[in-house]
């Protein structure tokens, strides 16, 4: 077991890098553990409602939180995926994928979320053979292509708008009408003559040989009307589920698994405070996230003061 | 040691990650963009059989994505 620090945060997207950032100033001795760096918005295209930024890229706004939390000397565990939650003795410890545990006597959970799978058949067989969860990752793979996009949020229709100018065909399909609300987005996406929209249908199944040839849809809700479609990709982009479970029988959680939080970002557990994507907050944001990060450690600061 | 080559995309996190996983063991790697580079793109998807990045291969071995504890394993049984 590591030496017990003050605060540690599990995560290292923008919640849990504003969390840091913040912690850091308020000479808090903090830990951030975390399997990756930035989340969601390292794997984000194009951010035009983070204030500050008239437009940049989710790596390039990932660099500029990081290279703010790098002033700092704080601890970092990056690279750990956290598998556990306990709380033992009054100190929260986390234990690893790798074996190690770390302890401390606050916790602020900043995990966010990852891509929800379509459960259909075929989804696992093509996974990489076609059917991909990162549209910035993998969209330059399809120069010329025909592909499809499931979903109707923003990170559909970005991820459409993004592939409209690699691939040669795009049919968006969702199950109901748009829910994205980003106007200049659904503009272009509107403008973009290669995107096809296709509402009220479900993907049914992914076919295909060595590789993705083709899809299945049916009408939603009734599943009463096929069609299928030639395409060589599936851009899965249909929400969320939280990285939540490894805090599982520690903290409580909401039927789809986000951990519930006040507008103080505490969980009810004493000492334990969770923020941006994987906690009950209505809307999923960048900006969001880092608020409820700055939230989270006020709010952990207070704690530590209190049980001084 | 064994060849590291890596197929990328430049907005590809994971590849990102891979990269400074490989920097930070000091491990040389050779990187191919196949967002550019068509031939790579070509020679990505036939060794992998997918279309997906990153993809690493350690000698004969090619792993699509990138799964640390596996690289970490592969380049062990290669130093023996």
């Amino acid at each position: 077991m590591q030496p017990v620090h003050e605060l540690m945060i599990l995560g290292c997207g923008p919640a849990g890098m504003t969390a840091a950032i913040y912690a850091a100033r308020k000479r808090i001795d903090v830990v951030i553990i975390s399997d990756d760096v930035g989340g969601q918005v390292s794997t984000t295209f194009g951010i035009e409602n983070y204030p500050g930024f008239q437009y940049v890229t989710g790596p390039e706004l990932v660099d500029k939180f990081r290279a703010q939390m790098n002033q700092f000397e704080i601890e970092q565990h990056l690279g750990e995926k956290v598998v556990k939650l306990n709380k033992q003795e009054g100190y929260f410890v986390a234990q690893t994928i790798s074996g190690k545990e770390y302890a401390a006597k606050a916790c602020i959970i900043t995990t966010g979320a990852k891509p929800k799978q379509l459960g259909v058949p075929g989804e696992d067989k093509y996974r990489g053979k076609g059917v991909s969860y990162c549209a910035t990752c993998d969209a330059p793979l399809f120069a010329d292509a025909t592909v499809a996009v499931v979903g109707g949020g923003n990170s559909a229709l970005s991820s459409s708008f993004e592939l409209s100018r690699i691939a040669s065909k795009i049919y968006l399909i969702s199950r109901r009408e748009w829910r994205a609300d980003e106007a200049p987005l659904i503009e272009n996406v509107k403008a973009a003559r290669n995107i096809e929209k296709i509402i009220g249908y479900v993907v049914e199944a992914i076919a295909g040989e060595e590789m993705v040839k083709g899809i299945t849809i049916k009408t939603f809700p009734k599943g009463d009307e096929y069609k299928s479609l030639t395409v060589d990709g599936v851009f899965v982009e249909i929400g969320l589920l939280p990285n939540s479970d490894f805090a599982r029988g520690l903290v409580q959680m909401n039927e789809r698994g986000e951990i519930l939080v006040d507008c103080d970002t505490w969980t009810g557990v004493p000492g334990l405070f969770a923020a941006g994507d994987v906690t009950t907050v209505k809307d999923k944001q960048i900006v969001i996230a880092s608020g409820q990060g700055a939230v989270a450690v006020m709010s952990a600061f207070e704690y530590l003061l209190k049980s001084r | 040691m064994v060849d590291i080559k890596i197929y990328t995309t430049p907005t590809c996190p994971y590849c990102l990650k891979a990269k400074e996983y490989f920097k930070k063991k000091g491990i040389q790697y050779k990187e191919h963009n196949v967002a550019q580079d068509k031939e790579a793109l070509k020679e990505m998807i036939r060794i992998s059989g997918g279309r997906s990045v990153p993809v690493i291969t350690a000698g004969e071995e090619v792993m699509i994505g990138f799964d640390q504890s596996r690289i970490e394993k592969i380049l062990e049984e290669q130093k023996e």
